[in-house]
């Protein structure tokens, strides 16, 4: 039943279909019986109960007596309305009451049916909407929360905000705590008061802007949204920032409570944007009135350039064809040239060129032929020029009006019009005479510098920063028998020694190179890289024929201006000859100790042979005159005593002898010896040895001198007693021994800067002509028996002042007393 | 022991005739022993050769001894004295005409009681040998040899 009754219209027309079928079928079969046929109405007035309500089943049950009785018709029973009988009339309105009856309970039963339908389609549609609100609400939530303009939720009148994001928090710089539950005013600028925006100019509160806000409030009072609401929010900063603002009142009915969702878009960057455009505006506006005005000013330009052009220092050519023919210049160009503008008119440029073949004497004063080489060297330029319409730094000659080569440097550019045409070469020549002068200066000085170092004595070699050699001299080559260019980017690794072994050496030895030969080379080349320079280094160089040379060696580092070092040179000397004179010497010396022995045990036997000789000729000569004196005559007796004063008088000669070679052999020792406490002392002696001279000495007090005592001892007695003797015919001698005055005549050139002492008397003197006799050996200028000597003073005293460093000399005059000068150290030293 | 002895060693005929002639002429009596180089003074000295078994305890006053000689010369003779015990303390005058240093300081390092060089004038020479014998004759005193 529920099913049937909850079936569409279209089942229920089959199921009625169906019943009344059956009715009608069931009726044939059964009609006939009495009362049967009457029943099966019943079918059809259900099913129309049941399928369409009580107003179906009241009319079907009315509908059911007229239906029988056709159908009794149509089976053929004659039926009469007489017939019908009482049970009948009360089935049928049995029929009619069921039918209502059916037909209510269905439509109640569909009513309830109905209604349980409806409420569980409300329950869904809500669970439906619910859902819907709630994604709704996350997605404006994550709206709210992420979106770039900052949004509030406030109370009325945008107080008591609810809610805000995080772009409102960034706004103005607060935490949500801080922010909520206050109010947007919290925020706002303040009326009358004055401002900074960020963009950075100023922003008054005036009543005005004051009255706008609140004209703003009241419109979304009343119209419940407001948009385009210019506004300012205070940053952090206390910076006003400029915000476009849109509002949305709600009220309680939908939401419980009264308020205002407020968004709002920060305009700073579009501010800014404005701004600039503005900006960009104006100067525009500017640009624009500039325009007119260098459009007025392009004519006044254009004559400006003409002038500019002609007072050039630099010459200028132009030219409106490619061949370079004449169409403007300026007056360097002419003064370059020497030719006015009418004389080059209808000349290329190419014109001024030096012929080949001729002679031209160049403006720097060197005569110069031009050969093919210069125009085979200019090709590429004109290649270039053709190809990329320029040519920079193009050296060459031009023939200037008196036949004369200008060097010039020659830059030319073809100039384009906008659609690449071509409009006109323009020529800038530069006179470069005084930058070859100076070149060839520089060429002449560093040929000079070249010259000096290829000729040095010494091997000279350059190496650059790395160690390579770059140029190397003769001297060099000569030192390690090997060319230079087998030197050229080698490292002096190929002509140092770096084995240990023998080696021959150029100087004829076999020298051993030991470990520490290298030790001390590689300490040497470290203390070299540490001073950037080293000198004096002594080493060996292999040379080709495998000997050693030994060199001494003046390395040093060369620097450029910024102090980075650029490469070394190194001087080297090759001391081969220097040593084999060492070898020579060292032979000599050993030669010359072997005659001084030999010189010594000379005067050993001089001093003991010959004088044995003389005691017996002086011995005899008086053992004759004793034991036979009486017989011989007065004159025998003289001469046997010249015998034996010729034998003293030699005996005399060769203790001074012995004396001067002693001198000679002595061991010197030098120390601070005071020579006037040395002559004071002398002079006494002298003066006990001749009592009764009336000698007059004069001696400079304080007078040291760095010297052997015992040799200057001799020497000052030499002098002073010369002195004395030689003043011995004076009433009154008169002797002086001091220094030199410094204004002395006699003090020759060498005598500068020394100490000189003197020895002066006012004796017998004696000729300058023999003053070169005066200090040899056994030379006299007086005659014995005026002032006896041997001769050997003087030499003795020359010696002793040789072996100090020191000079003598002497000045004097016959009978005008004699000076004697000497020094006691080298000059200067 | 009365016999008080000079000895003279000398090669140079010359010097020795000299001295002779100095020292007669200075009249000294003494016996005068010569001998003509240091073998000879050595023989004499220690009892060898040609003196063999000599009487040691016999020995010079004084030994004048010249430096260069042939054989053995002056320097060595005053060195083997001076090594022997008995002839340590013998007092020994070097007589010479050399003036070198050397000889001088060769000479006292072998232990020379003095250094004379002989002048080259024959007065100065005897005046020399008078004074050598007065000093060393008369006034020294030496100490004797203790096995004699």
């Amino acid at each position: 039943m529920p099913g049937l009754i909850s079936t569409n219209l279209h089942n229920r027309r089959t199921v009625f279909a169906i019943s009344l079928l059956a009715y009608v079928v069931l009726f044939v079969f059964i009609g006939r019986r009495e009362g049967h046929g009457a029943i099966l109405a019943l079918f059809p007035v259900l099913t129309v109960a049941l399928c369409w309500g009580w107003r179906a089943g009241l009319a079907a049950g009315l509908c059911a007596f007229p239906l029988n009785m056709l159908m009794l018709t149509l089976i053929g029973l004659d039926w009469k309305p007489g017939m019908l009988t009482s049970v009948g009339i009360i089935g049928h309105v049995v029929f009619v009451l069921l039918g209502v009856f059916m037909g209510y309970i269905r439509d109640l039963f569909i009513q309830r049916q109905e209604a349980n339908e409806r409420l569980q389609e409300e329950m869904e549609r809500r669970a439906r909407d619910m859902e819907l609100l709630r994604s709704t609400e996350m997605r404006l939530e994550i709206i709210i929360r992420e979106s770039i303009d900052a949004i509030v939720i406030t109370g009325a009148m945008m107080s008591r905000i609810t809610m805000v994001n995080l772009a409102f928090l960034e706004l103005v710089g607060r935490t949500q705590d801080e922010v909520l539950g206050g109010s947007v005013f919290n925020f706002m600028p303040v009326a009358d008061r004055r401002y900074e925006t960020v963009l950075g100019d100023e922003l008054v509160i005036d009543e005005r802007v004051y009255a706008e806000m609140l004209a703003k409030m009241e419109e979304l009072a009343e119209r419940g949204r407001v948009s385009n609401w210019e506004f300012y929010l205070l940053n952090s900063s206390g910076l006003a920032v400029p915000l476009e603002a849109s509002a949305v009142s709600f009220n309680a009915a939908q939401l419980e409570h009264e308020g205002a969702v407020m968004v709002f878009h920060d305009i700073t960057h579009r501010k800014r944007i404005e701004r600039r455009l503005q900006q960009a505006n104006e100067r525009l506006q500017l640009e624009i009135a500039e325009r007119a005005r260098d459009f007025e000013a392009l004519q006044s330009a254009q004559e400006r350039l003409a002038i500019i052009i002609e007072q050039s220092g630099d010459s200028i050519f132009i030219s409106e064809s490619m061949d370079m023919t004449f169409q403007m210049c300026n007056k360097a160009f002419c003064d370059l040239v020497g030719f006015d503008r009418a004389a080059l008119m209808g000349e290329s440029i190419f014109n001024l060129l030096p012929i080949i073949g001729q002679r031209y004497t160049a403006m720097m004063g060197d005569e110069i032929v031009i050969d093919e080489t210069f125009y085979e060297k200019s090709r590429p330029m004109m290649g270039q020029l053709q190809e990329q319409g320029m040519i920079t730094n193009w050296d060459l000659f031009f023939v200037n009006r008196d036949q004369k080569l200008v060097p010039v440097e020659l830059n030319i550019r073809y100039m384009y019009n906008e659609q690449q045409e071509f409009v006109a070469a323009v020529s800038m020549v530069r006179d470069i005479t005084q930058r070859k002068l100076f070149e060839r200066e520089l060429q002449q000085a560093k040929d000079f510098l070249e010259n000096i170092i290829e000729n040095s004595i010494d091997g000279i070699i350059i190496s650059d920063a790395t160690g390579h050699i770059t140029m190397v001299n003769r001297a060099f080559e000569e030192i390690i028998d090997q060319q230079r260019d087998e030197l050229f980017g080698q490292t002096p690794v190929v002509f140092s020694v770096f084995d240990e072994g023998h080696y021959e050496t150029t100087v004829g030895e076999h020298v051993r190179v030991s470990r520490d030969y290298f030790t001390e080379a590689f300490a040497a080349m470290e203390k070299f890289f540490q001073d950037g320079k080293i000198s004096g280094l002594l080493f060996y160089l292999k040379r080709k024929d495998g000997r050693l040379v030994e060199v001494e060696d003046s390395i040093t580092m060369l620097y450029n201006r910024q102090g980075q070092s650029v490469g070394s040179v190194s001087i080297m000397r090759d001391i081969t000859a220097r040593k084999r004179m060492e070898h020579v010497l060292v032979r000599q010396r050993d030669q010359l100790a072997v005659a001084n022995k030999e010189l010594e045990s000379f005067s050993y036997s001089v001093s003991h042979d010959l004088r044995a000789p003389l005691r017996s000729i002086s011995g005899f000569s008086s053992a004759l005159t004793e034991d036979f004196g009486h017989v011989l005559p007065a004159e025998g007796r003289r001469y046997l005593e010249r015998i034996r004063a010729a034998s003293g008088r030699m005996g005399g000669l060769i203790d001074d002898m012995l004396k001067l070679s002693r001198v000679t052999r002595y061991d010197m020792r030098r120390e601070q010896v005071s020579l006037s406490a040395l002559a004071a002392d002398i002079a006494a002696q002298l003066r006990e040895q001749e009592r009764g001279r009336d000698v007059f000495c004069t001696i400079e007090p304080g007078l040291i001198a760095l010297g052997d005592a015992h040799l200057l001892r001799i020497a000052v007695e030499n002098l002073l007693g010369n002195a004395w003797k030689y003043t011995g015919k004076r009433p009154r001698a008169e002797i002086y021994f001091g220094t030199a005055a410094e204004g002395d005549a006699a003090l020759p050139e060498h005598a500068r800067g020394a100490a000189v002492y003197c020895v002066r008397d006012n004796g017998v003197g004696f000729d300058m002509a023999y003053a070169d006799k005066l200090f040899g050996a056994f030379q006299r200028l007086h005659a014995e028996r005026e002032f006896p000597g041997t001769g050997i003073g003087l030499a003795t005293v020359q010696r002793i002042v040789h072996r100090h460093g020191g000079r003598i000399w002497a000045q004097s005059a016959p009978e005008a007393g004699a000076t004697f000068y000497f020094t006691l150290t080298q000059e200067g030293s | 022991m009365n016999k008080r002895i000079i000895m003279i060693v000398e090669d140079n005929d010359d010097d020795l005739e000299l001295a002779m002639r100095a020292f007669k002429f200075n009249h000294v009596l003494n016996e005068i022993v010569v001998a003509r180089d240091g073998v000879e003074a050595l023989d004499y000295l220690f009892g060898t050769g040609p003196h063999a078994g000599r009487d040691l305890c016999v020995m010079p006053e004084v030994v004048l001894l010249d430096l260069k000689m042939p054989r053995i010369g002056g320097l060595e003779v005053l060195r083997r004295v001076r090594a022997d015990s008995r002839t340590r303390y013998l007092p020994v005058v070097v007589l010479t005409s050399s003036d070198e240093e050397k000889d001088m300081i060769d000479s006292y390092h072998y232990g020379v009681n003095s250094y004379i060089r002989k002048p080259v004038d024959f007065n100065q020479f005897t005046d020399a040998v008078r004074q050598l014998s007065l000093y060393w004759m008369v006034l020294n005193q030496c100490p004797r040899n203790p096995q004699c």
